[in-house]
């Protein structure tokens, strides 16, 4: 399979700050991708190079194998982009925005845009900015569908949307990508909505990459385990202890390793413990557990 | 496609457009209102005197008319594509970046010379109906320092409205200032025909600056 996205030891700065050095990570074709991070991670700036509207300080960022600041206007029609806020031209209503895009596009898909503008208790007449945000995203989206693009890349779909209108969104986004066999790259800041729709996750931390992982891996292969211990024991994270967490006596651990490898290395690490478990994690979990609640 | 980004921006605008219109419209009935007055209290003989040896202008009042204009039509325009980044809309369609911003802009050019031409042909009229051509014939050249200003101030609001750093923003809108107040200096008829020509060229040569801002949007300087 063809890489849609590969990003090469990217680095950025704004200004003196530093907000990730030499970043990897690439995107194979037909499969759903998350940039998962906690806010300040660089999600948005990793979006805006990618898009091309940001000049990394260096490395590369190439979208079907162009550039991202150079796409040509072909490989910009097969890129379907939704800004952050589901910003689209508020000026118009819904029949006069189908009618702008429609000419740009040789694929336009009509119908796929009118089936999603039908759900939606509006006024064909009403300017979009006198929408709600679940309307407008609705717009938004019913126009990177008609598009029919390749890729489409999605900065915080779920901004200012509740959880029908989120829901709606991501029904729509799985089955246009499973039966057209399109790339999806998102990033969202509610993760749970993302468990069960993504097939492949990068987690960034404050200081870059955290991993990239498949989704099912990431389920097989990191857990989380709980017990008991004293209130005085110092843990720290090394190669088996990822993170963990200590409220009083109870201590959670998340870990790569199989129950049985912690417990050996919790023994030789002298750590007194009781009442073993492993605790099951969702996407939410697994990203908690990577990257800690702070 | 260039046909769509037409239809985009006369959505966006039509309504500044209309209101432009008739602003430019109520001056000129107002003038026309004014002329009637005076032809009616004074002989046609001395009105033209007036005009002749006195530098009267009967349609001094639209004077600064274009230059609104100009500052309705940039701020119509570009302020939507600034507000939440909406720019990256236009810049994301299958076109060439620097097409795309160089359309945009030859639209309002274009929209603001047909309402220029209007304006003009109806002060032309009322002009020929009550004076000689010798009089008639001096419209063009005099409006045509007023219409450069309001080229210039459209050109300059779509550069600042877009640039994102905000010196630049600030020196470029004192330049603006300072190049437009030479267009006001002084209100005698053919009062700027031997410079008009090349300070009209120049003015439009200033429509290409928005690649420049345009450049930077893309870059990501803020």
């Amino acid at each position: 399979m063809e890489n849609v996205i590969e990003i090469k030891n990217l680095t950025h700065y704004y200004g003196e700050k530093k907000v990730y050095e030499n970043l990897n990570f690439s995107l194979k074709e037909g499969r759903i991708f998350g940039l998962l991070g906690k806010n300040g991670t660089g999600k948005t700036t990793t979006i805006n190079i990618l898009t091309g509207f940001l000049k990394p300080k260096s490395g590369s960022c190439t979208i079907f194998g162009e550039e991202s600041y150079r796409l040509s206007p072909e490989t910009k029609s097969r890129v379907g982009f939704l800004i952050e806020g589901h910003v689209q031209y508020s000026f118009m209503n819904i029949i006069q925005i189908e009618k702008f895009y429609s000419r740009f596009y040789p694929n336009w898909k009509k119908d796929i845009y009118f089936e999603l503008m039908s759900k939606l208790k509006v006024n064909r007449n009403q300017k979009l900015s006198k929408m709600s945000c679940g309307q407008r995203s609705q717009v938004a989206l019913g126009l990177i569908l008609a598009q029919d693009p390749d890729l489409l890349i999605l900065d915080d779909y779920s901004m200012g949307l509740d959880a029908g209108y989120r829901r709606l969104f991501l029904d729509y986004l799985k089955e246009y990508s499973k039966t057209e066999g399109k790339t999806i790259f998102v990033t969202s800041h509610i993760i749970q909505d993302l468990d069960g729709f993504l097939d492949d996750a990068v987690i960034m931390d404050y200081n870059g990459v955290v991993t990239q992982v498949s989704i099912q891996d990431l389920k097989q292969s990191f857990s989380g385990f709980t017990f008991k211990t004293t209130e005085k024991v110092q843990l720290f994270k090394d190669n088996i202890i990822v993170n963990f967490e200590q409220i009083r006596n109870k201590m959670t651990v998340y870990s790569f390793k199989n129950e049985e490898e912690v417990k050996t290395h919790l023994s030789e690490l002298k750590v007194e413990f009781s009442d073993f478990a492993k605790i099951h994690l969702d996407l939410e979990d697994s990203f908690i557990g990577l990257t800690g609640k702070y | 496609m260039l046909l769509s980004l037409a239809y985009k921006e006369w959505i966006k605008i039509r309504w500044a457009y209309l209101v432009s219109l008739a602003i430019g419209l109520g001056i000129i009935l107002s003038i026309f209102l004014n002329l009637r007055l005076l032809v009616e209290f004074n002989s046609l003989k001395e009105l033209w005197n007036y005009i002749i040896f006195k530098n009267y202008l009967f349609y001094s009042q639209f004077r600064f008319i274009p230059l609104l204009i100009g500052l309705i039509l940039g701020i119509a325009q570009f302020v939507p594509e600034i507000q939440n980044l909406r720019l990256k809309l236009a810049l994301h369609l299958p076109i060439e970046e620097t097409k795309t911003l160089f359309f945009m802009v030859f639209y309002g050019f274009a929209l603001l010379t047909a309402i220029f031409l209007f304006f003009y042909l109806i002060l032309v009229s009322i002009s020929s109906s009550y004076f000689p051509p010798d009089i008639t014939n001096t419209i063009f050249i005099t409006l045509l320092p007023w219409y450069t200003a309001g080229y210039a101030v459209y050109f300059f609001a779509s550069v600042i409205i877009i640039e994102q750093i905000w010196v630049r923003r600030i020196s470029i809108s004192l330049f603006a200032v300072l190049l437009i107040s030479q267009f006001f200096h002084t209100m005698n008829h053919n009062a700027y025909i031997k410079i008009i020509i090349p300070i009209f060229l120049f003015v439009i040569l200033l429509s290409t600056l928005i690649i420049t801002s345009g450049y930077r949007f893309k870059r990501g300087l803020r």
